[in-house]
């Protein structure tokens, strides 16, 4: 019961959540935050303010699940979030707790590939939306932004691909022979 | 426990409230769509004008102009071609004094026609093998076209007063002063009838008769169409913000499913908008020279070669149009000046048949699969059941937006399922 009344409140708080200017100028404020967008000028992070889509989430809702295909990358604004995983047993394995400013399900601006975890809300929590559609649409219109993004992606997806390496390299060879 | 008590009430007070307000929207929503039906044409028609020019708009925002400017300069291009379209049209229009000799070169050369074919060109002839087969129900027909293109008393005493010349126009050439003759005579009248003494009389006196002016209906059309320039300016200067509204009213579960539906339904009418444009162009330009080829004044070829291109837009009944024009084009026409050595005034109606039908060949074989493409990719059946159900509930606007809105229905359809599919809804 208050679960289904949580999850109305959050329904209507989206169709009349007023945005503002304030709303915009903070939003931008987070995205500068945001490591993808960290090379755009204030005018450039305005026009990614325009395109972004606020949600608004119920402690124990999810931002997404794992397995399915994923469309738009999401950027906390408030709140807690959870990143779990399934284990070869079934059980859950949490991956990483993530808060305001942080970012999650980037790959998603790639292609539809299935996400590789589940997002959790842990308490109420407030998200930009960034869709990968608008991104390549960017291309068009803003070719110069695009490539900012997708050289700041590719750079990120190099480091945790870097990082993910080594830490196989410590679990096949062992502790010692870390590089 | 009585705090709590007071909470549960509330909740229900709440989800009442909620209720109530959505069903009195939803009912006031069917209820003013239902009273307003006449605006919905004007108000796609804007919404298509938008839709089409938004790369328009992303292209200047490409070039570094700003989205303020770019609208400024797209509705400059927008009055300026309406104010160009509306001068080529009325200097083709033809004025009252070419309507009223038009109108009698029609009469006289369908019942000439008539008469040619069917055998009753002598007087006491009693017509040919066509004409007892078929002669009664041409006459109908013919006598249908008659009410339409017959001058009535007060045209007739105008043509009296322009046979003379009158507001700085010549006279009438005598040819068609005899054509005038002989149609009075054909409606068995004689130009010394009475109307027809009041007239001249009137014509001595330089009297004009009196005409039902058409501005009250002109103002019914602009109070409705004028919603159009406005829609089409609302939704440019949007720039999303409609979309990111209603995008809020869905459910987080639905979110990425919605965008990634919209997106698709989006890209399919976006390809089916751009090939029927350019198929449209295609086909107004192939009228043209077709027109051209069969021996028209490049003028009237090219003017009938921009209806053709609009109303290709038009399923099932666009090539009536440049049909209907053409043929009622070869009926009048006196002097035919075609490259093809075999073409004259006699043959040219089959020219503008041959014409017609190769031109539709090409729209079907070429234009359709090849330039509007997959996008449209729907059975015929499906189209034609959809057409003449769209345009017994909706009238000309359901004839003319049926194919766009099956095209979005089922876009919408497919992708909605392919999504709730991978997403585990369904």
């Amino acid at each position: 019961m208050e679960d289904t009344d949580k999850k109305i409140n959050t329904f209507w708080g989206n169709i009349f959540s007023s945005r503002k200017d304030s709303d915009s100028d903070s939003d931008t404020d987070i995205l500068r935050k945001c490591l993808i967008f960290q090379k755009l000028s204030r005018r450039e992070l305005k026009k990614i303010a325009n395109i972004i889509y606020e949600r608004k989430y119920s402690a124990g809702e999810h931002l997404f699940e794992k397995g399915q295909p994923g469309a738009a990358m999401f950027i906390l604004k408030k709140g807690l979030i959870k990143v779990v995983a399934t284990d070869r047993d079934g059980g859950e394995m949490e991956l990483a707790d993530l808060q305001a400013e942080d970012f999650l399900g980037e790959l998603a601006l790639l292609d539809d590939s299935p996400r590789s975890a589940s997002a959790r809300a842990i308490e109420d929590t407030e998200a930009l939306a960034f869709f990968r559609e608008d991104l390549y649409r960017l291309l068009d219109t803003n070719p110069d932004i695009a490539s900012k993004i997708f050289k700041e992606l590719a750079i990120i997806i190099g480091q945790r691909l870097k990082a993910s390496n080594e830490q196989l390299l410590y679990i096949t060879v062992g502790k010692d022979k870390r590089p | 426990m009585n705090n709590s008590g007071t909470n549960t009430q509330q909740k229900k007070l709440k989800r009442i409230v909620y209720l109530a307000t959505a069903l009195v929207t939803v009912a006031v929503g069917i209820y003013i769509f239902l009273m307003l039906r006449a605006l919905i044409l004007p108000f796609i028609i804007g919404s298509i004008a938008a839709y089409i020019c938004a790369p328009i708009l992303n292209f200047t925002k490409r070039r570094g102009i700003p989205r303020g400017m770019g609208i400024f300069i797209l509705l400059g291009i927008f009055f300026l071609a309406t104010a160009l379209f509306v001068t080529q049209i009325s200097n083709i229009l033809p004025d009252e004094r070419e309507q009223l000799i038009l109108k009698t070169r029609f009469y006289y050369k369908i019942h000439e026609k008539y008469r040619n074919i069917m055998g009753l060109d002598a007087p006491d002839a009693k017509g040919n093998i066509l004409y007892s087969v078929l002669g009664k129900d041409l006459k109908k027909a013919i006598k249908a076209i008659d009410k339409f293109v017959m001058l009535d008393n007060d045209e007739q005493a105008l043509f009296m007063i322009y046979s003379l010349g009158h507001k700085d126009k010549p006279p009438i050439p005598d040819k068609y002063y005899q054509y005038f003759q002989e149609n009075l005579k054909e409606r068995n009248k004689k130009l010394e009838d009475i109307v027809v003494k009041e007239n001249q009389e009137k014509a001595i006196k330089g009297e004009e008769p009196r005409k039902d002016s058409m501005l009250s209906s002109i103002l019914d059309v602009i109070y409705i169409w004028i919603l159009m320039p406005f829609v089409f300016l609302f939704l440019l200067i949007d720039d999303g913000e409609i979309k990111k509204y209603f995008i809020g009213m869905i459910p987080n579960k639905y979110f990425e499913v919605s965008l990634t539906v919209i997106d698709r339904v989006n890209h399919a009418i976006g390809n089916y908008m751009r090939g029927t444009l350019t198929a449209c162009g295609l086909v107004g330009l192939a009228f043209s020279l077709g027109f051209i080829l069969i021996g028209f004044e490049i003028k009237l070829a090219l003017t009938i070669g921009l209806i053709a291109g609009i109303t290709r837009a038009i399923p099932l009944y666009g090539p009536v149009f440049p049909l209907g024009i053409g043929l009622i084009y070869s009926l009048i026409a006196e002097d035919v000046n075609s490259i093809l050595p075999f073409m004259n005034a006699g043959n040219l109606f089959i020219g503008v048949i041959v014409c017609v039908v190769i031109v539709r060949v090409i729209d079907e074989a070429v234009f359709q699969p090849f330039v509007v493409g997959s996008a449209v990719n729907l059975h015929p059946l499906v189209v034609n059941v959809g057409l003449f159900g769209g345009s017994i509930l909706f009238g000309f606007a359901g004839l003319l937006l049926t194919i766009p809105l099956i095209v979005v229905i089922k876009e919408f359809t497919s992708t909605l399922f392919r999504q709730l599919k991978a997403y585990n809804i369904i």
